[in-house]
């Protein structure tokens, strides 16, 4: 017992608390003794439902975004309503699929250039179709009163050059809705190699896959289910040069022949018609095959122009 | 008293250290004895554990821990009728046998405490508990705040009780 007496305070007893009630009493602390928590269930709740509020949040912002572009694919893209337009209207054998056109009005300019120059290559191999009716499925607002009235040859220039002047100075794919040469690349090229293909040119040696280009060979061959026979036909080897003048001025024609459904506008000179034409191909095989054998064709003659001839 | 609540059970064993022969002693003179003191003892910090998860650091640890206390001596005396026990002629000899300090000053003392705990068994509950908890080193303010008085009600009962057991006691405070 300890003892001791301050003068201001009462002499009272001291007593110690008994070990066995210490050790009582702690462990009865330690089992007891509240849990350790990395994470209080306060925070748990505080996360489960911060996450809850921002998905209920994203449902209600996601639908109404997605009509928000919408809306602004149908208000920036007068074209995009035209054809839908032109879709209601047009007959039956004419008009693009339901999918298409719904896609169509809420897809960017890009995918709508794409869709056309898609459905162009569908049309320049479809033999059913009338070569007129082909390429005003291309040309967007003229090719339903040119298919319908049955346009002649002359008929259907007079609309390519009226859809050539509507088109912007510079653009080096001749459509406003094509913003980005490389992002139509592969569908350009694919677009060139059928029209190509039905003007019956010859097929063109690529410099990457001599199979990737077999379409290029004649229409017969282009159906062919075996690209090894025409890649056989290819004519000159990748980086080959011309044999002979005649050999490049031939391989010429044909370029400014396949690619002049693609220029801006007619050209004046000879040499601007290689010019553009080859600037089409290097935006079009940016990141595909190009034939070399036209490569080297066209800079054959931007760098000697000649008078070649660049009727269609 | 935070650190054990987060699950810190070393912080409750220095809180135990600190505090358990203070509150002992207060126990034994509020006219506990024998194994009831380590009784009320025991529920006073076994209540303090259960409590951990609810304490709220408003007052200081002993302000809590001498409310609790003095809550389980009321719920002792109702419980044994006893409310009004004092200690018993047996208590101070048995007390003074736990000593191990010299004979002539333990007997000195043990008859003082004798006297001084017998006089102040005789004083109203209220003013014991507050001459107590003065003794204990209490402030008015912290009195009142564990007894649930005004500090002037308390300081009253601090005059009224010393004054009694200056007429009990005498000379011998």
């Amino acid at each position: 017992m300890k003892r001791r007496k301050p003068a201001d305070t009462l002499p009272l007893p001291q007593r110690r608390s008994p070990q066995e009630l210490d050790d009582n009493i702690l462990a009865y602390a330690r089992k007891h003794a509240p849990h350790r928590r990395s994470f209080t269930p306060g925070a748990w709740m505080g996360t489960l439902a911060a996450a809850g509020i921002a998905g209920v949040a994203l449902l209600i912002a996601l639908p109404q975004q997605t009509q928000q572009f919408a809306d602004d694919a149908v208000r920036d893209e007068p074209v995009s309503a035209a054809l839908r337009m032109e879709d209601a209207l047009a007959p039956p054998e004419l008009r693009t699929d339901a999918p298409r056109s719904e896609a169509v009005s809420v897809q960017s300019p890009a995918v709508v250039a794409a869709r056309a120059q898609e459905q162009h290559l569908h049309d320049a191999s479809n033999s059913s179709l009338p070569a007129t009716q082909a390429k005003a499925t291309l040309e967007g607002p003229h090719r339903d009163s040119a298919a319908r009235a049955g346009a002649s040859q002359a008929t259907r220039h007079a609309a390519q050059d009226k859809v050539d002047t509507e088109v912007p100075a510079g653009s080096p794919l001749g459509t406003q809705a094509q913003p980005s040469p490389s992002a139509a690349a592969p569908m350009l090229a694919e677009s060139f190699e059928a029209h190509a293909a039905s003007l019956g040119i010859k097929p063109l040696q690529s410099n990457m896959d001599p199979n990737a280009h077999a379409s290029l060979a004649a229409p017969g061959d282009a159906e062919s289910s075996d690209p090894a026979p025409a890649a056989k036909k290819s004519a000159p080897s990748s980086g080959a040069r011309h044999s002979t003048p005649t050999d490049a001025k031939t391989d010429i024609q044909r370029a400014l022949q396949a690619c002049r459904p693609f220029l801006p506008a007619r050209p004046a000179a000879p040499g601007e018609a290689a010019q553009q034409c080859y600037q089409v191909f290097k935006s079009a095989c940016e990141d595909c095959a190009l034939p070399q054998t036209l490569e080297q064709a066209l800079e054959h003659e931007i760098a000697d122009p000649a008078p070649v001839s660049t009727q269609r | 008293m935070l650190a054990y609540r987060k699950g810190d059970v070393s912080a409750f064993e220095c809180l135990y250290a600190r505090h358990k022969d203070e509150l002992f002693s207060f126990i034994y003179r509020s006219g506990g004895h024998g194994a009831a003191i380590e009784e009320v003892a025991q529920e006073a910090w076994e209540a303090v554990v259960r409590s951990a998860t609810r304490y709220v650091p408003s007052a200081s640890f002993r302000t809590w821990l001498y409310q609790i206390a003095r809550q389980r001596l009321a719920d002792y005396w109702r419980r044994r009728d006893n409310r009004h026990a004092l200690l018993s002629d047996q208590d101070i000899p048995e007390a003074a046998d736990s000593s191990a300090e010299p004979a002539a000053e333990h007997d000195n003392f043990s008859a003082i405490e004798a006297r001084v705990m017998r006089a102040i068994g005789t004083l109203p509950l209220e003013q014991r508990d507050a001459l107590l908890l003065k003794e204990q080193g209490f402030s008015l303010a912290e009195i009142a705040d564990i007894t649930g008085d005004g500090q002037e009600t308390v300081k009253s009962r601090l005059r009224y009780a010393r004054a009694q057991l200056r007429e009990q006691l005498g000379d011998e405070l």
